[in-house]
């Protein structure tokens, strides 16, 4: 979660206006999963790796070892669509009998499985696209011209602010409970556990009034007021963003002969 | 008192569980001073500074501001809150948003001022702290003395009269401590007024142009460093020191090393005080 969000804060894009790259993301999104071809999702994965090492500056190390950790999941609930079971014993392999069917994997199966990896795939880079070139504070300030209700608005920016206080408080009463001998065993680990969740509970509502007081100090009136800063909007950007998702489009009517290849 | 910045009279407050926080807390600040509140933990410093903008409102006793006693409706209250800005002991406690700019700019958002000012204001007081670079960083990836500093832009930019620094140098490495307070010193001298809270001696008695001693809520001194840290009674009973240039001075003085007229306030004034043999 760190390193997505230093990836964000120090993308080139960082400045550009949120919303072009909401819109870019919800965009693909649609197309990925209204056209369901390998193509296209094949097209999607390559062009968002090569946009976001090439031109965004992630690393692609850190951009691989992201999407290694959906593929996992992905992989293996593809398994489960791949398997398929028959009366007959034709067109499945290897063929296991088991409860009065044949057990394996079919082409028809295998080939739902992997148009299925890879879509799902083409979806997770898109989120990529946005999560690595846009802090959630961006995100947060969209909603709000898209006139979400302000208090769920605030919310959500308080929330994920406090996400890293949360972990590092916690992180540090563990560390603090270990340094003292604390989850040892199976009924040390329990109260140990019990300790730290109450003693967090506390911490946190301390820390909120606290939070209240300085927000107050600061003439707070019941909603969260800030100011936001500038982005950009370039009519290249919106230019070629249009012409991606276009020439998606295109490929996937006229360009039979690239789904050949794939 | 009247003529005063800001001033507290008589001020008593409990805290719910029935502590005795301030005990008949009475004092003052004049305009455009520097003032040191020192006391152990518990003496009742942060209390009194949540009186100083209204946050807390005393069960007994007055806050005056400019002459004026407070008052507690909402509008009396922002309007006080633009004017005395306090600076909380712990920045995570003070910055709400991941964004610094956001943060930075909520007290001025919330003074109704329009976003084209509220800009300039923002990146002024951040190129004046020095703090620009850190407008595009999220506030959680910040080292302890930057989000100090932010916390800091965060009150500057509402332009108060009086700066309220809560513990201002806790957490802080030497380096950062001196330059927090070289900021400090540098608003003082463009006219802020500013309270600080410390256990540091020294750092009152160099810094502060008023010291008040506070203790399990009462006052146990105020005056000028000098006259406050002289007593040696009142510091003992406050379990603090005396600070080591005021002490070394009065030493050498005794033995008739340094000129007994005027006590030192700093390293090159107590250089000027010694006698050569």
């Amino acid at each position: 979660m760190n390193s997505i969000d230093q990836a964000a804060y120090n993308s080139p894009w960082y400045l550009l206006h949120p919303a072009v790259k909401l819109g870019l993301t919800l965009a693909i999104l649609v197309v990925v999963l209204a056209l369901d071809s390998r193509t296209i999702s094949c097209l999607v994965i390559l062009a968002i790796f090569a946009l976001l090492v090439g031109k965004a500056r992630v690393s692609w190390r850190l951009y691989l070892g992201l999407m290694a950790i959906p593929l996992v999941f992905l992989t293996v609930g593809c398994v489960s669509v791949a398997i398929t079971n028959s009366t007959l014993s034709t067109g499945i392999w290897p063929g296991v009998y088991a409860g009065g069917m044949w057990w394996g994997v079919s082409p028809q199966s295998l080939q739902e499985a992997i148009n299925l990896l890879l879509r799902s795939l083409a979806c997770v880079s898109a989120m990529y696209l946005l999560a690595l070139t846009t802090p959630v504070v961006q995100l947060v300030y969209v909603l709000r011209l898209f006139k979400l209700p302000g208090v769920a608005v605030d919310l959500m920016g308080l929330i994920y602010m406090n996400i890293f206080i949360f972990l590092q408080t916690a992180q540090d009463i563990y560390v603090a409970q270990q340094s003292r001998c604390g989850y040892r065993g199976f009924a040390g680990h329990l109260t140990s556990l019990t300790a730290l969740l109450s003693n967090l509970f506390i911490k946190n509502l301390q820390r909120s009034n606290a939070c209240y007081d300085a927000l107050l100090a600061r003439g707070f009136k019941g909603s969260l007021q800030v100011l936001d800063e500038q982005y950009i909007v370039r009519p290249l950007h919106l230019a070629l963003s249009g012409m991606f998702i276009a020439s998606l489009i295109l490929i996937h009517s006229y360009g039979g002969w690239i789904c050949t290849l794939i | 008192m009247h003529s005063d910045l800001i001033a507290a009279e008589n001020l008593a407050y409990n805290y719910q569980d029935g502590t005795r926080a301030l005990d008949g807390v009475t004092l003052s600040l004049p305009h455009n001073a520097k003032a040191a509140i020192l006391g152990p933990n518990g003496a009742g410093k942060s209390t009194l500074f949540l009186h100083f903008n209204g946050l807390l409102r005393p069960h007994s006793g007055l806050v005056y501001y400019k002459g004026k006693a407070l008052q507690y409706h909402t509008k009396a209250l922002q309007v006080l809150r633009r004017e005395v800005g306090i600076v909380f002991q712990n920045p995570d406690n003070q910055l709400f948003s991941s964004s610094v700019f956001q943060d930075i700019s909520f007290g001025l958002m919330n003074q109704g001022c329009n976003p084209a000012e509220a800009r300039r204001r923002v990146e002024e007081v951040g190129s004046k702290l020095g703090i620009e670079p850190l407008f595009s960083k999220p506030t959680h990836f910040l080292s302890v003395g930057q989000k100090k500093m932010v916390a800091l832009a965060g009150v500057l930019v509402m332009e108060p009269e009086l700066i309220i620094c809560d513990e201002p140098t806790a957490g802080l490495d030497p380096g950062n401590a001196e330059r927090f307070m070289r900021v400090l010193d540098e608003l003082h001298r463009q006219g802020k007024a500013m309270v600080i809270s410390t256990h540091d001696v020294n750092l009152a008695y160099q810094w502060a142009d008023v010291v008040w001693l506070l203790n399990k809520g009462k006052v146990l001194a105020q005056g000028s460093p000098v006259e406050v840290f002289s007593q040696r009674e009142v510091l003992k009973a406050a379990r603090l020191e005396t600070p080591w240039l005021l002490e070394t001075w009065q030493e050498m003085a005794a033995l008739g090393l340094a000129s007994p007229n005027l006590p030192p306030r700093s390293k090159s004034q107590f250089r000027q005080t010694l006698i050569k043999p």
